[in-house]
């Protein structure tokens, strides 16, 4: 069922398109994507872990920086899935791109937990050089894991 | 090897370009309230020299490694030409903020250059990746 729509991506007229001509443009765009996915997250995450920006609050950096780290995702997603469709089977049956998704999700699974259950008390530490345990682990999990988002999605252009 | 330098390399382009991106943000007048754009670069272009030594560092091993992908392509110095335009951008308004910060004016606000220098940024990365292909 799933071989079955993998199939029948890549032999859309959209999988063909990216795949004979679009492919370098659209990874250009999914490569600016990522930098600032990352980038931004790696700004915010320091700051949690009490390395950067501790005369300012968490939450004046994280205010400014995060709708960027969101804009950055939507169109890492869009490219993403573009680029996926060009050879959609040989992408799913990838390892390196397996991993990928395994790291992005517990990377989501680690904010949703910080933002559920961390940031409500983020009163009480908004402002401290070196925030609570919690919060500064979360900081370096998400660092490792984005570390490893890149690391494995760099992985799966050789090893496809 | 190649592999594990290009994901070094990675990581610090977007480690630079969110630095980058900080600096245009408060250049174009935006967040970060309680920071001056010069004590903002005062914390932010240092990091970003540190990223930019490693990405040279980086690329240059790379260049080492597979000399034919990359030197005998006009792309390639057009990234080269884009990476010293960049530094001197960042150099530029890092200055032009000290200077601001010294004669007690406010915090310039430019938020035409602050484009120009992340569409600049975006332009590496372009140039970057159009190496493999042309």
């Amino acid at each position: 069922m799933l071989l079955e729509f993998l199939q029948w991506l890549g032999a859309t007229r959209l999988g063909i398109a990216v795949a004979e001509d679009w492919f370098p443009k659209v990874e250009c765009v999914h490569v600016i994507a990522l930098a600032a996915v990352v980038g931004t997250i790696f700004l915010v995450d320091t700051r949690l872990i009490g390395l950067t920006s501790t005369r300012l609050s968490f939450r004046n950096i994280s205010s400014r920086l995060l709708p960027w780290t969101w804009a950055g995702f939507i169109l890492a997603v869009i490219t993403g899935f573009l680029l996926f469709s060009s050879n959609s089977v040989a992408y799913y049956e990838n390892g390196a791109f397996r991993l990928k998704l395994v790291l992005m999700i517990l990377a989501a699974v680690n904010m949703l937990y910080f933002e559920l259950v961390t940031f409500r008390t983020v009163a009480a530490w908004d402002g401290a050089a070196k925030p609570p345990f919690a919060a500064r682990f979360a900081g370096v999990l998400s660092v490792a894991l984005w570390c490893g988002v890149i690391m494995t999605g760099r992985w799966i252009g050789f090893s496809l | 090897m190649i592999a594990s330098i290009q994901m070094v390399h990675i990581l610090c382009l977007a480690c630079v370009f969110a630095l980058g991106l900080a600096l245009a943000l408060k250049l174009a007048g935006g967040g970060f309230d309680s920071e001056s754009l010069d004590s903002l670069g005062r914390r932010f272009v240092p990091a970003i020299w540190i990223f930019v030594a490693l990405l040279l560092v980086t690329g240059s091993l790379l260049i080492i490694a597979e000399p034919i992908r990359s030197l005998p392509k006009p792309v390639f110095y057009i990234k080269m030409a884009l990476v010293a335009l960049a530094v001197s951008m960042t150099s530029a308004i890092a200055a032009w903020a000290r200077r601001a910060q010294r004669s007690g004016a406010t915090a310039p606000v430019n938020k035409a250059v602050a484009v120009v220098y992340m569409l600049v940024w975006c332009s590496i990365i372009v140039a970057g990746r159009m190496i493999a292909y042309y």
